[in-house]
């Protein structure tokens, strides 16, 4: 090897005139062995993009070939899914998908918001450690696991509340029931199974983890001097958190939300389970007959001809980039108000 | 050997001292984050109130239900609840201001937010265990597959075997195409990095959003249809693959962006090259973080029913071909088992959701615990274990130091 | 030290896991794999679960026969089961996959098509339920809602039938059930099958695998037979259509429907035997639909004991080698299916089908010896079957339908089919002996003497006329009934309880205090029974009741403390100021 000097040199400091502002360059130079881990690493992106890619185009030039068989507009506006005889599109389905996610949010962001300050606010000591960890349990549970539940102890229980609704809000078009006489004696639940609404309860249990343990993560990074503050000048716990907590954890609540909303819109299981597939725009949440992009993709697929497929692939894809805007808002939220608590820590 | 021209770039306080030197301790160990100081308690006074309002709440909800009949009793605790929080809030407002009023109510909503979430979370798991521990307390049910299992056989008969061969088959091919391609593909993101980088990352995020049946879709479509022209344990794991890849990359991007700079910059420093500072620093300062991003990537891949009800295919007989022929997974045998109308297959379906949140939960408590360090923080057994190493490895350094001198007064 | 135990473990459990890929299949079989219809999915499930005890693997999956068509013509399985065939005018029009290569049908069971509900009468389930077929095409059609509607109480004379809404269960996937329905429909009640088009959407020409719900209220589709069985025994009030298996494997009832003869039939094998001998098969041996079955004869058989909805499955298997089948496979499809035909036919009466009649077993097993790859085994015993059955000697598979030295048209569950108790010498005369009719088909003698027998005309065109003459239920006029084929309005095969009363006739209100019990606990005793806002969701005098009662209480919980607390201020601040 060259030579190596016995004693310590001190690199010439250079930087200290020069101007601080402005990054120096920094140049490497590396041995085969680095040029082979850089290729290896290289290669492993460059096959993962290739994949991805693979995939993305795949059910994209699949789905174009269905929708430029009846044509961009007619496919977001049909709700029928008949691609045999050349008549369908996601209208019904598409709706039916965003119903249920507005109802699981709709549950699933005030119940994780209140666990969440829950969590960090109320419960102390070893309850909070043993409530953090349960949650990050909970968001690993197999949907299968929720979707049993959800057709086998919540459908037979909730069918009481729903006509219970129905009964004194049913004059509101959301919550009206069709074919039900509310004067008759008779326990027949059957029209307020199989609905959007307890579909949407499901998928709610489903993304409540996920929400809550978002949630946590950024309230508990709410500086402690602040929170201090607010006490000090006289602030209940409920005003420290309005001043304090939430404006702080906003990042939080808002990215944690549009990642349970990313859950929900594709959540496939527990739907298929539950609903009644119908294919018609309908705004009744408690009538039975509901359906979903995924729910109908997964009822769909096995019966599907080529054509038939193709078209399955387009309402997948534009689930998929339904899904991709919500969860890069979210990302970007969550990466902005990270970003934010690092500098005001 | 590697020269390394390094400007410090970022970190500041090199710049207007004089040369000093940093023990790496100081970076490794920073302050423990500060604890909170105030916690609002509650005075006797507002615990009597929460209990007397309790009270009050209860008895209201009884006597409205149970009582005069005015509401079904099904509905008792939750019209006991209302009426508690009514009257707890009256009784806080009789005696503070409106601003503890306020205080005290949202207290109760946040509790109860946190008693319904874990509550129900721990009904459902409650559920699934309470309906399919009958099948459980058979050993027959871990040992045998379906075969020759009717609607009328007992529980003392059939198994899902067969399912947690498939799982375990499925997620080890998804794990084989996975592991490998995630971390080097993390390791491209976070050590090479560069534009095409970026929209290597970007992609991976983006596919992070894929929903699960439409990944399992795409497999069906171009693999099943085209491909193998059946459905088997392979394509399944494909599917799972294609789940488990961006969620993989994305946890272990994640875990070795963690990796302090300047343990990098140290061991370039120490005249290490690229590869050799990330296989004997940066590699085992995350071991414990990225073991916890496979662990739960491989909870989420096994849990996964939709891409595998499209590709798997359904069989109630044991296959350990995952090449050849439908080989059920552990979820897609859940599913099937309880869309049965006989009550013994539902059980049974019961069962097998149980015997895979048990799955799960290990995996999840196994994350745990080999994760639960920091990077680059270490265990008293593993400091002990190292300093063990540094002994057995002092001799040969010696050696070499004693060779060096040799040759030196040699010349 | 760890990792490397580690990773040592792991490749130790990988090498456990992959040890076992040496095949299993002990006779030398290769695994196959089927799909395609779950009506008959519990006879397919039979057949596996015993083939699989004699180490021969077959996979079968109930997705439906539309997927088991197209996952056959897209050569992704061996064979497929389907009660249509790809093509002709019993096929789905809509349904545009076919094979390009040669394929066959092979019939492999019979049964009915069974009408499960679930409503109670009293504390128990109600099991009684009769159903003309008049009726079954206007619940399933839409235009009868309530199961007191006076369609259905015709049939049921003295049974209280709840006023509830009819919720009927249909399947939502493409399904051989929906397509033989549908086709039912459309060839004995056009017009109705018309009013459901109209309001669906649907083509009133053709039949459908896919049973159209487009805005109907009262219906609920469930995924696959399974869903729809599990869906109906969790519901009251609810019916649908599937096989019979499905019902009695949860030990459901089913509805009896009446037959052309005015009599009430359960799917049993005997009844669905008796209709079947007046399937027309297809037969031209050319034909891609050789042996497919023609049901229009069926639906008004005259025979007393006929089942109406009843039909053939077919298994569809290649008879070419192609992508999914080379010759191994072929030999284990062989296997698979000459089981299925032979021994397998034994158990079929017990699970809720009924055997095949031995003609169609040997015209089935000529058909399976055109798929390539059926190895001397199995020929051999299909040689043997055939010798057996024409010479008369040792009993041919077992096969329930066949007696030695009887023509193997001859079914013999139609000769020991039992007659309705109502149903006399005279009106059992035409059926038997020399009456009884053969099931058409390869080894036919092509005339059908019961179908010539049946001399006698009765009130076929109208079944719910004859009905509606006698609906006191009058079980005695048995012996009256003696024209031959005079329908007796009550007394079936089954047994008729006693008619539970308790609800007016008239009104169809129940006030059965059981009735009102099953109604439960739910929201019966919140439901206010006025007749104001019934029918309408509205915001009505209820809600303002409750409201105003809710305020009430509230004011009386809240007012004392509050006020008391306002007095106590006001008490204090004058004595401040004292």
């Amino acid at each position: 090897m060259s030579t190596i000097t016995p004693e310590t040199l001190i690199p010439e400091r250079p930087e200290a005139e020069a101007d601080l502002a402005k990054p120096r360059t920094l140049r490497n130079s590396y041995t085969g062995r680095d040029h082979a881990f850089r290729a290896i690493t290289f290669t492993g992106g460059i096959i993962v993009l290739v994949v991805m890619l693979l995939v993305g185009a795949f059910l994209a030039s699949n789905g174009v070939q269905a929708i430029n068989e009846v044509g961009l507009w007619k496919f977001l506006t049909t709700a029928n899914w008949a691609p045999e005889s050349n008549d369908f599109g996601i209208a019904a389905v598409l709706l039916g998908t965003v119903q249920i996610a507005a109802v699981a949010l709709l549950v699933a962001m005030p119940l994780a918001l209140g666990t969440s300050l829950f969590i960090t606010e109320v419960a102390g000591g070893w309850l909070k450690k043993v409530l953090t960890s349960m949650v990050d349990l909970l968001a690993a549970v197999p949907s299968v696991v929720f979707g049993l539940w959800g057709a086998y102890m919540l459908q037979p229980n909730i069918v009481d509340f729903s006509k219970w609704i129905s009964v004194w809000f049913g004059w509101i078009p959301l919550f009206q029931v069709d074919g039900v006489d509310p004067a008759s004696p008779l326990r027949d639940t059957v029209p307020f199974t199989a609905s959007t609404f307890i579909a949407g309860l499901v998928v709610a249990m489903m993304i409540v983890p996920i929400q809550t343990s978002i949630m946590t993560e950024s309230f508990r990074r709410a500086p402690v001097g602040e929170r201090e503050g607010a006490f000090a000048l006289g602030a209940t716990r409920w005003g420290m958190i309005r001043t304090v907590v939430l404006p702080f954890g906003k990042g939080g609540i808002i990215g944690g939300t549009m990642l349970g909303l990313g859950r929900a819109l594709g959540e496939t299981i527990a739907i298929y389970l539950i609903i009644s597939p119908v294919f018609e725009i309908k705004f009744h949440i408690l009538e039975k007959g509901a359906n979903s992009i995924a729910a109908m993709i997964a009822l769909k697929y096995s019966e599907s001809n080529e054509f038939a497929m193709s078209a399955l692939m387009a309402a997948g894809f534009s689930l998929f980039l339904m899904t991709m805007v919500v969860n890069f808002t979210a990302s970007a939220i969550i990466a902005k108000s990270r970003s934010g608590a690092d500098s005001e820590g | 050997m590697t020269v390394l021209e390094y400007h410090d770039a970022a970190s500041g306080p090199v710049a207007a001292d004089a040369p000093r030197t940093f023990l790496p301790q100081q970076d490794r160990d920073p302050a423990p984050a500060e604890q909170a100081r105030i916690r609002p308690g509650a005075s006797a006074n507002a615990k009597l109130a929460v209990a007397g309002a309790a009270a009050a709440g209860l008895s209201m909800g009884l006597l409205l239900t149970a009582g005069i009949g005015l509401i079904p009793p099904g509905w008792t605790l939750i019209v006991s609840y209302l009426w508690f929080v009514l009257i707890y809030s009256t009784l806080v407002f009789m005696r503070e201001q409106f601003s503890a009023v306020r205080d005290r109510f949202v207290t109760v909503l946040m509790v109860s937010a946190g008693v319904t979430v874990l509550g129900t979370l721990a009904l459902v798991i409650g559920f699934v265990f309470t309906r399919g521990q009958e099948p459980l307390a058979y050993w027959n049910f871990f040992s045998q597959d379906m075969t020759g299992v009717g609607p009328l056989s007992g529980l003392d008969q059939g198994g899902i075997l067969h399912a947690l061969v498939g799982t375990l088959q499925q997620i080890g091919i998804a794990l084989a195409i996975t592991l490998p391609l995630g971390l080097t593909t993390a390791i491209y993101l976070n050590e090479v990095g560069g534009r095409f980088a970026k929209v290597v990352r970007t992609v991976v995020e983006a596919m992070t959003a894929l929903p699960s049946v439409v990944a399992g879709l795409f497999i069906y479509a171009s693999v099943v249809m085209v491909i193998t022209h059946q459905t088997n344990g392979f394509a399944a794991a494909l599917a799972i693959t294609v789940l488990m890849l961006p969620i993989m990359i994305r946890s272990a991007d994640v875990v070795l962006r963690l990796v302090p700079g300047n343990l990098r910059e140290a061991g370039l420093a120490l005249g290490a090259g690229q590869w050799a500072v990330v296989w004997h620093v940066v590699l085992p300062t995350v071991r414990s973080g990225l073991a916890t991003a496979v662990i739960l990537a491989t909870a989420h891949g096994i849990g996964e029913t939709a891409p595998v009800l499209l590709t798997s295919g359904f069989t109630g007989v044991m296959n350990f071909n995952p090449f050849y022929g439908p080989q059920t997974p552990l979820p897609l045998a859940a599913l099937e088992l309880v869309r049965s109308p006989v009550p013994q297959m539902v059980a049974r379906g019961f069962a097998t959701a149980a015997f895979l949140l048990f799955v799960v939960l290990v995996l999840f408590i196994l994350a745990r615990w080999v994760g639960g360090q920091e990077a680059g923080k270490a265990t008293d057994a593993q400091l002990r274990r190292m300093a063990a190493r540094s002994r057995r490895d002092l001799p040969r350094i010696e050696k070499n130091y004693h060779d060096f001198n040799y040759q030196q007064e040699k010349e | 030290m760890t990792r490397s135990a580690r990773i040592a473990g792991i490749v130790a459990a990988l090498c456990l896991i992959f040890a076992g890929l040496a095949p299993a299949q002990a006779a030398n079989y290769i695994r196959i794999g089927g799909s395609g219809s779950s009506w008959a999915g519990n006879a397919l499930q039979d057949w596996v679960s015993r083939v699989g005890a004699q180490g021969v693997t077959v996979d079968y999956e109930s997705k439906g026969s539309s997927t088991g068509r197209k996952e056959f013509a897209d050569s992704m399985k061996q064979f497929a089961v389907s009660e249509i065939p790809y093509t002709g005018d019993t096929a789905d029009p809509k349904d545009n996959s076919r094979p390009n290569f040669k394929y066959g049908m092979l019939p492999v069971v019979a049964g009915g098509t069974a009408y499960m509900y679930n409503l109670r009468a009293g504390s128990g389930r109600l099991d009684t339920l009769k159903l003309s077929q008049k009726a079954i095409a206007k619940i399933f059609t839409g235009q009868v809602t309530k199961w007191n509607d006076k369609v259905i109480t015709a049939d049921n004379p003295g049974v209280a039938l709840p006023d509830a809404t009819i919720n009927v269960v249909v399947r939502s996937d493409g399904s051989g059930a929906t397509a033989q329905f549908t086709l039912w429909l459309l060839r004995q009640f056009p017009s109705d099958y018309a009013k459901l088009c109209q309001v669906t959407g649907c083509d009133p020409n053709s039949a459908t695998s896919f049973f159209p719900t487009k805005g109907l209220k009262n219906f609920v589709a469930q995924n696959g037979s399974q869903g729809v069985t599990t869906y109906t025994a969790n519901n009251l009030y609810t019916i649908n259509y599937d096989e019979y298996s499905y019902a009695r494997g949860i030990n459901f009832p089913v509805a009896q429907v009446k037959n052309a003869a005015g009599f009430y039939t359960l799917p049993t094998e005997h009844a669905v035997a008796v209709a079947l001998t007046q399937a027309r098969i297809n037969q031209n041996p050319k034909s891609e639909n050789y042996l497919s079955q023609d049901l229009s004869k069926v639906y008004g058989y005259l025979d007393p004991r006929s089942y109406p909805m009843s039909a053939y499955s077919y298994m569809i298997v290649p008879t070419e080698k192609t992508d999914a089948l080379n010759e191994a496979q072929g030999a284990t499809l062989g296997y698979f299916a000459n089981y299925a035909l032979c021994e397998g036919q034994r158990s079929m009466g017990q699970l809720g089908y009924s055997p095949l009649p031995m003609n169609l077993v040997l015209a089935a097993m000529d058909q399976l010896r055109k798929v390539p790859g059926v190895d001397k085994a199995t020929r051999a015993k299909m040689d043997q079957t055939a010798a057996s059955v024409s010479k008369g000697g040792t009993p041919a598979c077992n096969n329930p339908t066949f007696k030695p030295g009887d023509s193997p048209a001859l079914n013999q569950l139609v000769r020991s089919a039992p007659f309705d108790a109502a149903c006399a010498a005279a009106c059992r005369a035409p059926w038997t002996g020399e009456g009884a009719a053969e099931n058409q088909g390869p080894g036919s003698t092509g005339a059908n003497k019961g179908n010539k027998a049946a001399g006698a005309k009765p009130a076929v065109k109208q079944p719910t006329a004859t009905a509606q003459a006698g609906p006191a239920g009058a079980a005695g006029n048995g012996g009256g009934a003696a024209g031959a084929g005079q329908a007796p309005a009550a007394g079936t095969v089954g047994t008729t309880s006693g008619g539970t009363a308790g609800c007016d006739a008239d009104t169809g209100a129940c006030a059965d205090g059981a009735v009102v019990a099953a109604a439960g606990t739910g929201t019966q005793l919140l439901t206010p029974v006025s007749t104001t806002i019934a029918g309408s969701n509205g915001w009505g005098q209820t809600q303002l009741l409750l409201v105003v009662v809710g305020g009430l209480l509230l004011l009386l919980v809240l007012a004392p403390p509050l006020l008391a607390r306002e007095l106590e201020k006001r008490r204090a601040g004058r004595r401040n100021s004292a």
